[in-house]
């Protein structure tokens, strides 16, 4: 973009007005988020102007409600001994499989040994200890009352939980309805968009019997069922999903076949087809994806409240509306401060993946002519 | 190597793309597929690349049957119509792409794509993305990856369609001197009769799916063995006239409804009367057509329209209901509406069955 601009001179309404439009229509939001800002850090506010001075006590549920007796150093200690554990034991069955494999004919018996095979090196030996314990960390931390700190791990887990079945779920769901021709693939897109457009309310009830039933299966019950987190972040994955496998639709859409044909001919498997050219092609759209169902998992608020008791599966939002209550007195202030501590992750992306935000609505695939 | 293709067949759905094609090609030689849009040239191609499962009928590289064969072990180089260029690597990395796949090392690599590069005249835009690059500087970066990694067999999907005129008779030089050098067997697609003409050992002409002949250029130029071959290949295309055959003292005489009368040559007048039809159609070039300007000949009509093509206007001249179509140098200044006198040479005048196309001449 270094090439002269032609402008129209100052006066031209082309210059100006613009400006005025989005000065104008976005005046009440900038306005919003500065008493946002404004209101978590003074003692009382009326309208913008803060009175009594300025003060951190607002945050102090950062700090306040954290339980007795987290003894961190109990905690990560536990975590590694269970992840030595862990990574002993996959070790040890893999080497013990992979010697049970060896002469073996069957191709899966030869896929499996070679999978074995490359668990055992020290990298992957490392890598596996290092998820065992992050693992091992979060679930222990999930069961303890950390007061806010919990309650941001829910939202964190239900947010993660959220894109990483989006996009794995709808990246796979994209390929097939974009490259193959299989009966039912029309009635199935414009089933799904159907869906997307459903109001999430009219669906309350039926989804609670969905979910009790879940909650009665042993077992999986306990992850998924009425009151848990799984069960909560499941209910908006397939709310999310239509939405996602329609993009991710588009950017499959929007490779060419030859492309993939090409890696082909070229001497790629399918696998370093797929890894070698979809996903680098398709990053953009991936990203993009990935962050929308992230930021719509942290800040939901219906399915949440809806569907958990209590504040042990709470999630910022839920936690956030208990503060306001009908009968004691509300501090906005407070209030205020948690809802900017919520809006963190949203700014951090919006800073640092603003280019892959924008290419949602950009074909998804970088670079192509 | 030897590439044969038995009673290929691919259908989509209702459609078939490919229609029973049977071809031999044998090793080192430079095949073109000849035919119009549509015709199932690129489906053919995509087969024998393994990209496309034939409905019917095998594919056999050197007597191996192939049909069952992936793509990435066929060894085959292609060059996509679209070109098929991958847009998050530079040109480089495009063109190492089945060498880095192959296993080759680094410096390997980067010497061929360099060898290759600047034979292709784009040594200088190696480290731009293909969205930065022109659509024949595209094409040429396309065809760097196909021929870099030395295939068995070379597929070019009308690899030349967005050069200039210039650039695209030297890089048909290019190609064929390469694939001469190198002695690989290549399918070339192109719908250029001029390209398929300068550049192929044989010609398959493929009209709707079905191969209408395998034959040299020369064979398919003068001894076309169908109508549809006759008035396909050449430019401007052969005139064609129902005529019946005379003989008159031992001369034999074409003649149309319309008026039109030539002497035509014995032995292949006397073929063409063999089948005992009423009717025949008689085929005849532009360039064997000429003016007569002492104004002696009996064929002779008004100029219908005249087309400046530079070299030569191409002007239309009617005989009764028939068109006929030749080639006059532009200083004559043949205008609308005069009438000229046609004289034809029919040393290669051809024969065609109108029921069934067939060439009477040749079998
Ligand atoms: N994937 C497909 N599904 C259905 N029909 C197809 C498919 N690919 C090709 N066809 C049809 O098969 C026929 C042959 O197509 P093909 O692409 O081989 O033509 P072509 O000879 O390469 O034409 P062109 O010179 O325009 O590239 C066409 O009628 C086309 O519509
Ligand atoms: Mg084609």
């Amino acid at each position: 973009m270094d090439e002269e601009v032609v402008r129209a001179p100052w006066y031209h309404p082309g210059r100006w007005l613009p400006y005025l439009f989005l000065v104008i229509t976005l005046l009440p939001v900038f306005v919003g988020y500065s008493w946002l800002i404004i209101a978590s850090f003074s003692r009382e506010t009326r309208g913008l102007t803060p009175i009594g001075g300025f003060t951190l006590r607002n945050w102090a549920f950062l700090w306040e409600d954290i339980g007795t007796g987290v003894d961190l150093w109990a905690l990560s200690r536990q975590s590694f001994i269970d992840a030595a554990h862990v990574t002993f034991l996959l070790i040890s069955l893999a080497a013990l499989i992979n010697l049970l494999l060896s002469g073996t004919e069957s191709r899966f018996g030869i896929a499996l040994a070679k999978l074995t095979k490359s668990l055992q090196n020290v990298r992957a030996a490392f890598t596996v200890a290092v998820l065992a314990f992050v693992i091992a960390v979060v679930s222990k931390l999930s069961v303890m009352d950390l007061g806010i700190w919990s309650t941001l791990l829910n939202t964190f887990l239900i947010a993660l939980y959220m894109t990483v079945t989006v996009v794995l779920i709808s990246s796979m769901a994209g390929y097939a309805l974009s490259r193959m021709n299989f009966p039912g693939r029309k009635p199935f897109l414009s089933l799904t968009l159907v869906l997307h457009g459903f109001p999430a309310v009219t669906l309350l009830i039926p989804i609670f019997y969905v979910l009790k039933f879940l909650g009665s299966i042993p077992v999986l019950g306990d992850a998924v069922g009425f009151n848990t987190l799984g069960g909560v972040a499941l209910v908006m994955v397939s709310f999310q999903l239509p939405l996602g496998v329609w993009l991710m639709k588009g950017f499959f859409d929007s490779i060419p076949w030859d492309v993939e044909r090409s890696a082909l001919v070229d001497g790629a498997t399918y696998f370093q087809t797929w890894q070698q050219i979809l996903m680098p092609m398709l990053r953009p759209g991936l990203m993009a994806l990935g962050i929308f169902s992230f930021i719509s998992g942290w800040g939901a608020f219906l399915i949440p409240t809806t569907f958990t008791i209590g504040t042990k599966t709470a999630n910022l939002p839920v936690y956030l509306n208990s503060l306001i209550s009908d009968t004691a007195p509300v501090n906005w202030n407070t209030i205020a401060a948690i809802g900017l501590f919520q809006m963190v992750p949203v700014l951090f992306f919006f800073f640092f993946a603003q280019e892959y935000l924008l290419s949602i609505f950009a074909g998804g695939s970088k670079g192509a002519s | 190597m030897e590439v044969v293709l038995r009673n290929l067949t691919k259908k989509f759905g209702q459609v078939v793309a490919v229609d029973h094609i049977n071809l031999e090609i044998r090793s080192g030689e430079f095949v073109a597929f000849l035919g119009p849009s549509g015709c199932g040239k690129t489906t053919t191609l995509l087969m024998v690349a393994g990209i496309y499962k034939p409905t019917e009928g095998e594919i056999l590289f050197d007597g191996r049957l192939m049909n069952k064969v992936p793509p990435q072990q066929r060894n085959v180089g292609m060059v996509f119509q679209s070109y098929a260029l991958y847009p998050h690597m530079t040109a480089f990395q495009n063109m190492a792409f089945p060498l880095k796949l192959a296993g080759m090392s680094q410096m390997m690599q980067a010497e061929r794509v360099k060898r290759v590069a600047d034979m292709m005249g784009i040594g200088h835009l190696l480290d731009r993305k293909p969205g930065e690059l022109s659509g024949g500087q595209q094409q040429r970066v396309a065809l760097g990856r196909a021929l870099v990694k030395e295939p068995d067999l070379l597929l070019f999907d009308e690899p030349l369609s967005n050069l200039d005129a210039r650039l695209r008779l030297v890089m048909r030089g290019e190609i064929k001197r390469l694939q001469h050098e190198l002695g690989i067997t290549s399918i070339y697609v192109t719908h250029d009769q001029v390209e398929a003409m300068t550049m192929a050992d044989r010609i398959a002409v493929i009209n709707e799916g079905k191969l209408q002949a395998f034959d040299t250029p020369d064979d398919l130029y003068d001894r076309p063995k169908t109508l549809f071959i006759a008035g396909f290949v050449g430019n401007p295309p052969m005139n064609f006239f129902t005529v019946s055959i005379r003989r008159e003292n031992g001369d034999y005489f074409a003649e149309s409804e319309g008026g039109l009368r030539v002497k035509v040559p014995s032995e292949r007048a006397e073929k063409a009367l063999a089948g005992g039809l009423e009717q025949v159609i008689m085929g005849i070039r532009p360039e064997d057509i000429q003016m007569d300007e002492s104004g002696t000949s009996e064929n002779k009509g008004p100029v219908f329209s005249v087309e400046p093509l530079g070299r030569d206007d191409l002007i239309d001249v009617h005989i009764g209901p028939d068109s006929v179509f030749l080639l006059v140098d532009p200083l004559k200044r043949v205008r609308l509406d005069d009438i000229v006198h046609l004289e034809f040479d029919t040393a290669k005048v051809q024969f065609f069955d109108p029921e069934t196309g067939k060439s009477l001449l040749w079998t």
